[in-house]
Parts: C-alpha cells; structure tokens; sequence
C-alpha cells in the first residue's frame, strides 16, 4: 500500500472472521489487506493467541499458526468478549475485555505497517455485527487504550456499514432497491434497502430482516435459495443484490442465480463489503461529504433533540445540546451553566413522533444554598443505548468564593 | 643465598642493610580495559651496595620483566595486563622485593578507565546533558556526536535509539544527521520556518536596489536553508544560510534588484528557501513602469462576458429564448446604469429587439446611428449596424450590404464578429456549409479560439455529419468544447472515434476529445477507438489501464491488448484478473517483462482456490520462473508472492541460500521525493544495509522488530523521523525460516532473527554459536549472544552432551564476555587446560574460588607437580583466598617463593595439615638469612627444622644470624636457640665464634650456676681472651672466670654501633674527690663488629663520667652522659685488685681494723710476688 499518512481504516469485526482495509486516495478506492502476505486472504479468523515466550499477542492467522505451533494461549471468542463486562482469564493474568480488544485492533493496524499509526490515521472506523451498549463501551475503552482520540474512531454496525457500502457504489446499483442476502452455512437472512426519495434528506432505511433455513447443499440448497428468492424480492425493482458471508457457492446456485439476475439485476457476492462500507464511511463523512442529502435510518439513531433554554451571551436562547439523527455512541453533549433564580435544570426536547417541544426537569436535591448566580454546573449528556440518555452534572461552586461541593446528580432519562 | 650462608658462617655480617630506595613509593597505573601497559621501577641503596635478590607479584595482572636482580642499582621494567578487567574495576596489590637487604613492598593501584566523554564544560553523563548543549551551542554538540565515545552518552538508551545513533553517525556525519538524531530521539522538533511577508513588488525601478525580506525559524537546532533565485534580476547575497546566520530567530534575507537585468513590463522573480522539510517561496514582481491601475473596466467586462455566455447557451440550445432575451435585457441595463451606453451595446439591445419582434423598438435604437460616420477601427460596428439595418429592413440593398460587409471582413479578417455576420447573410455559405466550415477553419488558424468560433462550426456538423470528414485541430477544438459544453451527440462521437482510426499520430488533445466521448456515449465501437488510438502512442502509461481494463472486460479483440493490459496495470495491489487474459498468458507469457510477469503469476497464485484450473495450467511455469529469479535475487512483493509459493521448500543448500536472501525482505514506501536510499540499521550488525529507494518504494530487509529505518537524500544527509513511511512484509518466513536453517544457512540476517526470537535450547545451540561466528555483526552483540549461550552453559552443566560444543568454542571470545561464566563453565565440565590458558590470559577474578581451588588442585596433578609460572600465581590466588588443600599446599611449598610473609602462612597451613614441611623449612630459613630477617617467628620454623634433623649449615647458619642479631643488636634469646646453641657448641658444628659468644652471654646471664657450664664458659671465655675480646657482659661472669685473665677487676663500657663507625669516648674520672681535670677523649676500637669496648679500672667509691660521639657517615651523634660508680667489694676475692677495694671500702665505713688486715694481706702478697717471680728475657718464638 502506498498511503501513510491521513490513513482512512475500515475494520470488520466480526463473530467468526475479520478483517481491515484502507482508503487508498490515488486510486480512490478502499483496499482490503491481505492477512497473509503475498495471497489474497483478506479475510482472518477473530482470535488472538497470547505467546507465552515473547509474552505479547499476535492476531488472526498468525494467532492460530502460533497457538497450533508453540503452544501459545488461544482466545476466539474474541466477539463474546467484546459484549463481555467482566474480566477475562487469560493464562494467569485477568484481562479486562477491552484491554484484549485493543491488543487485537493493535494487531491488526500492524498489517499496515505504519509506524505511528494514531498520528497518521484519520479516522479507524470499526464494524461488527451489531452495537450493545457493552460492546460500544468496551470497544471506545479500546480506542482510547491505544491512543485513539475520540474523532479518530468511528463504530458502525453491520447494517450502516452496508449502507455506505451501497451509496458509495455506482449510482446505478443503488438508485432502486437493494437486496441484501446475508449467510451462514444454515440459513441465509434478507434484508432490504429502501430509500423515501421524496423528501430531503432522503431516509434511506434498511428492513427488518427474513430468515430461511437452507438445505445441506447441492441442488436442495439451490431449490431453497430459490424459492426464498420468490418470496423475498417479489415483484419490487432492485438495482442490485449483494449477497455477503459464507454459505454461498455459484457452484450450486444454479437457479437461482438465474433467478437472481433475472431482469439485469447485478448481483454482487463479497466477503469484504463490511470492512469496505466501514472505510467508505470515515471517507464519506470526512471527506467526500457526498451524502449529505442522504440519511440512514438505523435502530441505533437517536430521535430526540434535547436541548437548554438559557441566556447565551446575555439573551435568551435555546442552547441544542444533542441533535436527532445520529446514532446513540456518538451522542454526547457538554455544558457548563450558572443557575439563576432555579435550583433544578430544564431540558427542551422534541422527539421525530412527538414534534412539539416538551420541557422535562430535573431536580437537583442537596443542592448548596448559594446566592443566586453562583452556582456553576456541569451538565453533561451521554446516550447509553438508543433511548437511554445519562445526564450527569457536577456542581462545580463559584471560584474561590463556593468552592464546588464535588456532588454529582446522575439520572438516566428516556425522553 | 649460599653465598650468604657462607658469609655468614665466616662471620661476616652486616650490621644494619641499608634502605632500599625505589623510584616511586606506589605503583599507581590507569588504563584501558583490554589493554596491556609497561612501566619502569628503579631501586637501589644509598650506598650503591650490590644487591640481589628477585620479586614476588601478589597478582599475575602486575608482573616484572624478570624475578631475579642483581646490581647496585636495578631498573626493572613492569607490564600490567588490563585483558579481562572491566572498565571501572580497581585492583590492588603488591610487588613484593626480596633482597639481601630485606624484604620489601610496593603496593600497586591498577585502575581501568571509564569511558567518558567530555565537553568543554566538563563530563557529559548521559542524553539530557547533551541536549542541554545541542541547545546552547549546536556546534559543541555535532564535536561531541561525532566523538568516537559518544555511544557512552546512549548508555541508557533502548537499542533502538542505539541503532538510531548508529545509522546517523556514519560517515559522513552531516549537522543534519545530528538534528535527525535529536529529533529522533524526541528531545526536539523539527525546526519550522516561516515568511514574515508573502511576497514583494516593486514599480518604477530606476536603478539597482538592495532589497531583504525577514524569516522566522522555531525552536532550536540545525537548519539549513538552500536559497534558490528564479528570475535573472534578482541576486541573493548568500546561496546558503544555517542557523547560525539567525538573530534570535529571525533572519534577513538580501537580495538585489538589478535594473539593467529587468526586460520590459512585469518581472516575475522567486526566491525560493529550502529546508529539508520546507520550501518557502517569496515571489518579487519588478517592473520598470507603473504599478498596473485598477481596471476600471471590471464591471464592463463582466456583463459582457455574461451576455456572450448567455448568448452561446442560448445558441447551443441550453437556454430558451425567454430566458436569454430576459437575462441579456438585464445585463444590458446593469451597463447602462454603469454608465457603459456605447453604442455596440445599444446595437446589441436592437439585435436583441429585432429577435423579440420588437421590430419598432429595434429601429428607434438604430435610426440614432443613421448619420453616424463610421472610422477604420468601428469596421466590426459599421458591420454590425449593417447587418441589423438588413434584418429589420432598413437597408434594402441586401447585396451591397454583404459586399460591403464581405470587404470589411477582408479588411479585418480577424474578426469573429464580421464572420459570424457573414454566417448569417452570405446565402453563399447557407447553401454550401463546407465553405462556411472552411471559413470557421479558416479562421481558427488565424489564432482564433472564440467559442463562438466552435460552436458555429459545432451546429454546422451536427445538422450535417458528412461536413467531418477528416481530423483538423480545429476539429479537436471544437470537439472538446462540444464535450464540456455537453453538446455531443452519439453519431458525432462515433464519427469522431472512426475517424480517429486515421489519424497517425498521436494527439494528447484528441485522446481527450475521444475520452470525452466515450464518457458521454460508451461504446465498444468508440472504445476500441479509444485503444487503439493510444497504442499508436505510448500505450504503456498507467493512466490508459482503463481504457484496456474496459476493453477486456468488453471482449474486445485489439492486438497486444492483454499485455497493454498487464504493462499499464498498477501492480501494487492484487485483484482478481479476468479469466480470458489469464487464458491468453498461458500460451503468450514470454510477451511480457520480468515483473509484469511476476505480477501476473503473483496473481494466478494469489487466485488458486477461486481458479484451480487456471493456476494448474500455469504450475510449471510459475515455479521455474520462481526459482530462476529467487537465484536472480530479484525482489518485490510480486517475486515474493512467486518465492513464498514455490520457493518454501528448498531442496539443497544453494537454494536454500538464495532463499534465505529473500527473507525477510519488506516492501517501504515513502512518499518523500528528497530520498534516495533507504538504509537498516539493526543494532545487532555490524554495518548497516542500504538500499535504493526508487520512486518511494525499496525493498529492505529487516530482521528485527527493533531495527531502524533512516532514509539519505542526494546531499548524503540522513533522515529518521521526519520522513513518513509505511512498510509490509512480503513473506512469511515462519516454515522457511527452519528449512534453510536446516540446511545449514548463515546468512546474517538469518541467524539474527533466529536467535532474536527464539529462546536458546540444546537443539539450536548450534545456530546461536554460529552467529557468534560470523563477523557481521557487532562485538557488543556477539557478546551478549556469547553470554546466553554461557548462562545456558552454567545452567545445564550436568548435561554430558554439551561438551561437543564446548569443545568447538573459541573460548578467547567468550572470555571477553562473561570470563567468570565461561571458567566456572569449563572447570565443572572438566575442560582444565582450557580454563587454564584462559585464567592465564584474562585473569581470573570473580571466579567463584570453589571452582579455582578445583582447577588448581587439578592442573598440579595433571602437570605432575611441574612447576608453572601461572598455575603457581593461581595456587597463590586460591591459597590467599583460604581455599587449599594438600596438593596445593604441597604445590606452594614447592615452589612458592615469594614473600616471606606468605611462605609463613604456608607452613602453618601445611603445619596444620601435619605435611612434611622440611623443604620448607629449609628455604624459610635460607631466606631468612638471606634477607637478615630477625623475627622471632623465624625461630618457630628453625625449631621445627631443627627438629627434623636439618643440615648443620642451615642451622649453623641461621644460628649465626640469630646470635649476631643477640650478641651485637641485643634481640632476646628464645630458650630454644640457647639449647641449640649449646648443642652446636658441644657438637662443634662449624658455626661461627658469634654463636658462642652469644652462648657465653647467655650463660652469663644464667643464675643457677651449674657447674656443667663452669667449663664450657670457661673455654669460651678462653677464645675470647685469646682474641683480645671483651665485652662488658663480661662482669656477670665470676671472677674465678675472669681472673685469669685479670678481667676480674675492670669495668666497661661499651657502645654498639655501625662497625665502621668511629666512636670516641669522653671520660672523666671522679676518684671521690671531685672532677679534676674534665673530660678525657680516647677514640675507642672496634673489639668485634660494631661493639666498642673500653675497660677501666675503677676502684671503690670512684665514678666514671662518660659519653660516646659516634661519627657515622658524617652525622655525628652524642650520647647522653652516663654515669658509673663502683661500689662493689667482693669480699671473698685475694686478688690486689680486691684487697684494695676492700681496703677502701673498709675505710669508708671507718672499719680501721679491716682496713689495717687488708693490707696487711696486701703487702704480703705483693712481698710473695715479688720473691717468687723473676722476669727473664723474653724470647721471640713465644
């Protein structure tokens, strides 16, 4: 690879395999890494393997040679871990959970081969399957862990990743609907992805997905696909159909590969669509910017705008601390404020099925009585889980004339 | 020493041995650690006596030329060994100088340097020191890193930061290797340069000017600037500037601004600064004339360029009608409020008018120019306002308006505008468009570029296709204006593209046209144009791969398009090549250059399990070709996708080693132009590895996590961390690394990695001893090899196996590692004679003195007690460490030599061992005659000898010395000697007469008067009194003894001193009746060695005051004045002598009667005496 600095990293971390690629500029367009060199391997499994001699970790492949090998300690159950909250054993040391994902990020970013990575990345933007609160904690711990600053990384799940996977494609292959088949060696899911073209932005949604069980192989699993096929696209347009994971062979697709290109429909199979979506991502929304009358409605957005009536500058203002739109890991707001003439806080908020403005209080008991105008706090706003939002403030006094009484109020609020 | 002895027993002695004098009281030596020193040590006496003797070292590290001397005054030359000592370490000792004078020491200090460096401000310990001088004085700080020693500075650097100095150090060491260092190291950041203005222009330039322009720099550190001029009226007074130019941190450049250099109008002059991470540009406009005025036309010239945009929108059909006569209504108005009412506008308006069908409205406007008179420079208006009169039919004469027009264009036939008339009223040309076209043609080749121009000619050959029949540049022109514009139309596009067919050379400008086309209708019929319109010029420029990737994908069949395909491919990366072109390459390969090839086969391998079929086809091929080029060494990620694939297994040691020159080979791609090579620097090598760096990318090995990358431009500099970079490997030499270690491989790199990643076993022993081998890599890491391998030695000494390779060892080198590992290692594994000659170059300290005493016990029996130089210095280490046993005892006793001391405390050890110790004894005791020792424990050994029946001589001799030492200096007599004495004297040994002397003195002293003594003391006073000797011992002995030599009756006094020395008596007499006549002087004799002896006879009550003046070696010395009375009587005593004192004592005690007997007594003997003796004449022979 030929970039070194401004590295734009897409990873896909996924349950079984995983991998990374880069935003190559000069060619425009994302490159996956091959895991082991001089093949096209790009994919590797999701393990890591502790090497008891050197006392250090090595990833994917090079994890397996050396647990198989040398005897190294085996861990792949990497994906687990990462939705994990307690410690890990590992040999005779306890590793939190995202102690041990920064190490395999770590071993991955080495495929690279830059030296100072933090320096020159732009932007690492991970992708697993999908984003529970613990994993996005444990894997924000992890980025922090190796030195990530917070607008250095970026978390998708599987589904968004698709998403700028999609629209960064040739428009042809997008302007209609997409078909997405995702499978296992036991079934394959159906997903769809529609866009409400009327409006601006325009919702780009993806459906709720369809399950089907799927023969051994052979013609069987062929008559299977196909009649999942039937039931799925239907009569409805699709530009394209991409078709991602394992369990998919043009070998015994015979009908329905047919079925699938019937009418011009240009279907797409790849291992790499994640890893690509997730770079095409950081490339998109720091760069290229080309989406912007585009939005993808995931399950992780927050609907809410919350925000503050306060003066701002001596006149009233409304103060938006979180806006709408965003998924619930990247919200997160900060403030500070001085009380007046009020001893509990007001947040405005207007939700996308509740537009009007709501105003929800809260109180703050055990609040130092302090003249009016000398209570300094600071509020902050962070997102749990789509709907769950943590509001913590800090009572941080006045100076030296009331120093700060070091209470803290927390409250989870479900606007 | 036998000479002494023989001495001795003659009675020659000495009375006091002189002092030994030495050059320097203290051998005091500093030097390297592994170095060796000679010194010189001068001795001798005052007296210049001859001396002999020879020299005792207390450690083999300090050793004299030779251990024997002999001289008056002796230069011995020393040498001190430092092999084996660390920097840092003291060692101290003596040599000890056994002389017949005596014994004596000299202590030595050794010390080996500590390696240091120095700055004009004194030591500098470590980095931050140094960074505090790069601060304060750059050039201070270059001195000290290019100092040899500066590696003690990095003492407590990681390796890594080593190797950085390393890389950076080499010859030639450049101020900016020294910034790269610091930058490296993260003690600094680059320095920063910056423009306090942005550039300079200068108008009316009468003459030649000096000029300047400030820089600013941050921070601290090296920096040199190139200043590059462009522009040949500018001259900078220096080309170069370096930090030191700067005031504080900024810097004036000057430069001249030469007025004969300018030309006419504006000059465009740069200055250009370059650092090696900057440029800075400061551009200088100069100009003889005036500064340029505002354009007050701005606003003008923007509605017009408005209007003739909207009119050429509106022409090619993008704008309605509507829309254009409205916006160019406005823009008309906008100049008319702007004050710009001329009259080509207002024509304009009529034209716009007319168009509107405001037929009224467009006369109004033209009737105000109705009696306009129109000069040569208003042709293009005259024509204009013509043509408008023809159009809304005020001017009826069609015909004479054309001809009048058609001159005008003659006469100005450069104008857009009259043609574009003539387009429009010329019927001529409406019938025949060729000749319009050719008109357009025409025109274009006069220079003009009007998109007027193309789009007329556009319209023509859309509305008639045939009018395109060949390919102008006009055409191309006209033909990338349609395409910008987005007017092309499908049948043009592919006319274009067919007749580009024709075309035999290549256009950049057509290529762009065609390219156009394509975009707005993709074809296979304009593709393939496409294709084959580049191959007519270099078809292998990477920017073409679209058109040929586009082309296979199509399945079009274009010669050589398969291999366009591959040579224009980026082959940085890998992706899946279409099946046809792999079929094609399975039958065409030898079409292709070497790496295009590697590229493609790197592919068909990266593909196998998608494509089983296509890579079986290729197999064959691929592997050949494979290992042809691995023995090549040729290199890249393509060629190591090849190796990695057919090359992991090799059959035989030369493939192997070609192999091995791939490994670990790294593909490094940076993207800064200033770089030239590429160079690793492990810190484990002894060199470094540099390699080209071509285009950004090099193909380095590295072998270690820790290795360091620095990168050299042009100008020799190096680079370390300013330079961004990323580098992959191209291999995965895990199964590889063990085949061709197996095949017995030594590559350094190799080995190095090896041993860098993997513990070291029994298995791999041999690999790891191969490293230490090899030259290639530094001492310092050899060493540290050498120590695993020692340490793994020290923990496995029970293995027998091991013992092979201890064999192969080159034991020199690990010595210099860790030489108390590698003794303790060889002793236990039995390896003597190794450890030996080991101890015997390096020393031997801090070796665990268990093993020592192991090794010495076993070197003696194994040499059969030879005597050995080494192995007795050894003996003498482990024996002072009070580690011995019997052979080493006896060892020591049979050749030690050295200090008395020492040779003491081995005969007590071998005492305590109940040894046979006779020998010993013996050579004690010649050494203490030898060296006139007197101690008192010499007597213990003597006894001890004496005991075991040791030689007459031997102990007559040391008898002597011992008597000499009682008789003449007073030293107390053990019993022992006294018995031994006695048994001499008895036994009549050939001892010398000072041992009876010494016999009689001490029988004197004797109470209990045995009578068995009576006769020997009578004899031995006999040999005195024939000698004339008497010694105030004397006076102890009764007078029975004395009296027959009429000793009885006198007193003496007697001084012992230096035996040449002159000793004068000074006496007075007091006979109790005052000191008459004050002192007497009477030089004194030597009676016998040194003892000086006067008799006197004293009577009762008289005192004798006296004192001695001993003139020794011109110092004159007094004693203190003695005093002795004599008030003794022996009342049993008849000898006259007697009778007198009696007689006086009596008298002083008023006894008158025993006065009067006395002598009476006295008398009569006298009256006997006289009667009975008669004096004959003497004779000569008695």
């Amino acid at each position: 690879m030929n970039e070194i600095r401004d590295l734009m990293i897409g990873i896909d971390f996924g349950k079984k395999n995983s991998q990374i690629c880069y935003y190559d500029r000069k060619a425009e367009e994302t490159r996956s890494l091959s895991m082991k060199v001089g093949s096209s391997q790009y994919e590797a499994p999701t393990c890591m393997c502790l090497r008891p001699n050197q006392g250090d970790y090595c990833v994917g492949l090079e994890a397996v040679y050396f647990a198989r090998e040398k005897n190294g300690i085996m861990l792949d159950n990497l994906y687990e871990i990462s939705a994990m909250e307690a410690p890990v054993q590992v040999a005779e040391a306890e590793k939190q959970p995202y102690e041990l994902l920064a190490a395999f990020l770590k071993g991955l970013l080495k495929f690279l081969g830059i030296v100072d990575i933090v320096k020159n990345t732009k932007c690492m933007v991970i992708t697993c399957p999908s984003l529970e609160p613990v994993q996005v904690e444990n894997f924000q711990r992890a980025c922090r862990e190796l030195g990530f600053p917070e607008e250095k990384y970026m978390l998708l799940d599987y589904g968004e990743s698709f998403y700028y996977y999609m629209l960064t494609q040739k428009r042809d292959t997008w302007n209609r609907n997409v078909a997405w088949y995702a499978f296992t060696p036991e079934k394959v899911t159906f997903r769809k992805m529609s866009m409400a073209s009327q409006g601006r932005p325009v919702l780009v949604r993806i459906g709720d997905p369809k399950e089907a069980e799927l023969s051994e192989g052979g013609e069987a699993r062929d008559a299977d696909f196909y009649k999942f096929i039937q039931q799925t696209l239907g009569s409805e347009l699709y530009s394209s159909i991409q078709i991602s994971g394992t369990g998919f062979d043009p070998e015994w697709a015979k009908q329905s590969v047919k079925m699938l290109c019937y009418q011009k429909r240009k279907v797409f199979y790849g291992n790499n669509l994640f890893a690509k979506g997730a770079c095409e991502a950081g490339v998109e929304r720091l760069e290229k910017k080309n989406l912007k009358g585009y939005r993808y409605m995931s399950d992780s957005l927050v609907l809410a705008d919350v925000g503050m009536e306060m003066r701002v500058m001596g006149s009233p203002a409304y103060h938006p601390l979180i806006e709408a739109g965003n998924n619930w890991y990247e919200s997160k707001a900060q403030c500070e404020l001085i009380l007046d003439q009020t001893d509990e806080l007001v947040f405005t908020v207007a939700t996308m099925e509740n537009p009007e403005k709501r105003r929800v209080s809260m109180s703050l008991p055990g609040l130092p009585k302090r003249p009016n105008k000398t209570t300094r706090l600071l509020v902050e706003l962070n997102y749990i889980s789509p709907r769950e939002c943590c509001i913590t403030v800090k009572d941080l006094g006045f100076g030296e004339m009331f120093p700060g009484s070091k209470k803290v109020w927390k409250e989870t609020a479900q606007w | 020493m036998k000479k002494k002895i023989e001495q001795l027993l003659n009675g020659k002695f000495e009375y006091e041995n002189p002092d030994l004098l030495f050059s320097q009281d203290k051998i005091e030596v500093t030097l390297k650690a592994g170095e060796t020193m000679r010194g010189e040590l001068h001795f001798g006496t005052a007296q210049n006596r001859q001396i002999q003797g020879y020299i005792t070292s207390s450690s083999r590290r300090v050793v004299t030329g030779s251990r024997r001397f002999q001289g008056t005054t002796i230069c011995i030359p020393y040498g001190v060994d430092g092999v084996g000592m660390e920097p840092g370490e003291v060692l101290d000792g003596w040599l000890c100088f056994t002389t017949n004078i005596g014994e004596h020491r000299i202590p030595f200090h050794v010390k080996t340097q500590k390696e240091q460096i120095t700055s004009s401000q004194g030591e500098v310990f470590d980095m931050e020191a140094f960074c505090q001088i790069a601060r304060r004085d750059f050039r201070e700080a270059y001195r000290l890193f290019k100092e040899k020693s500066f590696s003690m500075i990095m003492r407590q650097e990681t390796t890594k930061e080593k190797a950085l100095y390393d890389g950076l150090s080499v010859q030639p060491v450049t101020y900016q290797n020294l910034e790269e260092f610091l930058i490296g190291m993260g003690k600094k950041k680059p320095v920063q340069i910056s423009l306090k203005q942005q550039g300079a222009e200068f108008y009316e330039v009468r003459e030649s000017v000096q000029e300047s322009f400030d820089i600013h720099k941050s921070g601290w550190g090296h920096l040199r600037l190139d200043v590059e001029i462009r522009g040949a009226f500018l001259e900078v007074e220096r080309r170069v500037v370096t930090e030191e130019e700067f005031i504080g941190s900024s810097y004036r450049v000057e430069y001249v601004l030469h007025k004969e250099l300018l030309g006419d109008g504006n000059q465009f002059g740069q200055i250009i600064l370059r650092s090696p991470y900057q440029e800075l540009v400061y551009p200088v406009i100069a100009s003889k004339g005036m500064k340029p005025s505002i354009n007050i036309g701005a606003m003008e010239k923007k509605h017009r360029a408005a209007m003739f945009r909207d009119y050429l929108e509106y022409r090619s059909g993008k704008m309605d009608f509507k829309t254009w006569a409205g916006s160019t209504h406005f823009e008309l108005n906008q100049l008319q409020e702007a004050g710009c009412d001329y009259p080509e506008y207002q024509m304009a308006e009529a034209f716009l008018l007319y168009k509107e069908d405001d037929r009224a409205g467009a006369l109004e406007i033209l009737k105000k120019y109705q009696s306009r008179t129109y000069s040569g420079d208003d042709l293009e208006l005259e024509g204009f306002y013509l043509y408008l009169c023809c159009l809304t039919g005020s001017y009826r004469d069609n015909g004479q308006a054309l001809r009048k027009i058609q001159s005008f264009y003659m006469q100005k036939p450069s104008s857009v505008m009259l043609m574009w008339i003539l387009l429009r009223m010329d019927g001529e040309l409406h019938r025949t468009p060729s000749r319009a076209v050719f008109m357009l043609e025409e025109q274009f080749e006069k220079g003009c570029a009007s998109p007027l121009l193309y789009l007329e000619a556009w319209n023509y050959i859309r509305s008639d296709m045939s009018l395109l029949h060949r390919i102008s540049r006009f055409w191309i022109q006209v033909f990338l204006y349609a395409g910008k514009n987005g007017l092309l139309t499908e049948e043009l596009v592919m006319r274009f593209a067919y007749l580009s067919g024709y075309e035999k050379n290549f256009n950049k400008s057509f290529y762009r046209a065609l390219e156009m086309g394509y975009e707005a209708f993709p074809t296979d019929d304009t593709l393939e144009a496409i294709c084959k319109y580049i191959i007519k010029e270099n078809p292998r420029r990477p920017e073409y791969f679209k058109w040929f990737s586009l082309a296979v994908k199509q399945g079009l069949r274009i010669t050589r398009l398969y291999e366009y395909y591959v040579e224009t491919l980026d082959t940085t990366y890998q992706r899946e090549l279409p099946k046809p072109l792999l079929m094609y390459f399975t039958y065409n390969d030898n079409t292709l250059g070497d790496s295009r090839k590697a590229f493609l086969y790197a592919n068909v391998a990266a593909y196998k399990e998608k494509e089983p079929g296509t890579y079986e086809n290729y197999k064959d091929t691929m592997k050949s070709f494979a290992m042809q080029k691995l023995r090549e060494g040729r290199m890249n990620e393509n060629y190591a996708a090849l190796y990695q694939e057919f090359c992991m297994e090799p059959s035989d040691a030369s493939e192997a080693q070609a192999a091995a020159r791939a490994m670990f080979t790294c593909r490094l791609y940076c993207d800064d132009k200033k770089i030239r090579q590429v160079i690793v620097r492990h810190h484990q090598m002894a060199k470094e590895e540099v390699y080209p760096c071509i285009q950004g990318v090099a193909y380095p090995r590295i072998y270690t996590e820790d290795a360091v990358i620095l990168f050299q431009d042009d100008k020799q500099r190096r680079y370390a961390s300013t330079v961004d970079y990323n580098v992959t490997d191209l291999m995965d030499e895990r199964e590889l690394l063990s085949h061709v270690l197996e095949k017995g491989v030594a590559e350094p790199g190799i080995l190095l990695h090896y041993c860098e990643n993997t513990a070291l076993n029994q298995d791999n022993l041999e690999i790891f001893q191969k490293l230490v081998q090899s030259q290639a890599y530094t001492e310092v890491y050899r060493k540290s090899i050498r120590k695993k391998i020692l340490d793994y030695y020290a923990g496995h000494v029970q293995g027998e196996d091991l013992d092979d390779y201890l064999k192969s060892m080159d034991f020199r080198e690990y010595a210099l590692v860790d030489r108390k590992i590698l003794l303790e290692v060889l002793i236990s594994r039995r390896f003597f004679q190794q450890a030996m000659g080991l101890i015997e170059e390096f020393g031997c300290e801090g070796v665990d003195m268990g093993s020592l005493l192991k090794l010495t016990s076993r070197m003696i029996l194994e040499k059969e007690m030879e005597e050995d130089e080494e192995l007795l210095a050894l003996a003498d280490v482990v024996y002072r460490a009070g580690k011995y046993d019997e052979v080493i005892l006896h060892y020591l006793m049979k050749y030690r030599f050295g200090s008395i001391d020492d040779l003491f405390a081995i005969w007590k050890s071998a005492k305590g061992f109940d040894m046979d110790t006779y020998e010993l004894e013996e050579r004690i005791l010649g050494l203490l005659i030898f060296t006139s020792d007197y101690r008192k424990d010499g007597e213990l050994i003597f006894q001890s000898y004496a005991k075991q029946a040791g030689k007459e001589r031997m102990i007559g001799a040391y008898l002597t010395l011992v008597s000499y030492g009682i008789f003449v200096k007073d030293y107390s007599m053990s019993t022992f000697v006294r018995e031994w004495l006695e048994i001499a004297y008895e036994r009549k040994w050939p001892v010398n007469r000072i041992c009876r002397m010494a016999l009689l003195k001490a029988l004197s002293k004797e109470k209990d008067d045995k009578s068995r003594y009576e006769d020997m003391k009578r004899e031995l006073l006999l040999e005195c009194a024939k000698e004339g000797l008497v010694f105030s011992f004397f006076r102890r002995l009764s007078p029975e003894l004395l009296s027959p030599y009429q000793l009885d009756d006198k007193t003496y006094v007697e001084y012992h001193t230096y035996p040449e020395a002159k000793v004068t008596l000074f006496y007075a007499l007091d006979t109790g009746l005052g000191i008459d006549s004050g002192y007497k002087s009477e030089p004194l004799k030597n009676m016998y060695e040194g003892i000086f002896t006067k008799t006197f006879t004293l009577f009762y009550g008289e005192s004798l005051h006296y004192y001695f003046k001993i003139e020794h070696e011109g110092k004159i010395q007094k004693t203190g004045e003695r005093v002795i009375t004599m008030n003794h009587v022996d009342a049993a005593s008849v000898s006259k002598y007697q009778l007198i004192n009696q007689m006086l004592s009596a008298r002083r005690l008023d006894k008158e009667k025993e006065v009067a007997a006395r002598m009476k007594q006295y008398l009569c003997q006298e009256q006997y005496v006289k009667e009975m003796f008669i004096i004959e004449k003497e004779t000569k022979d008695e």
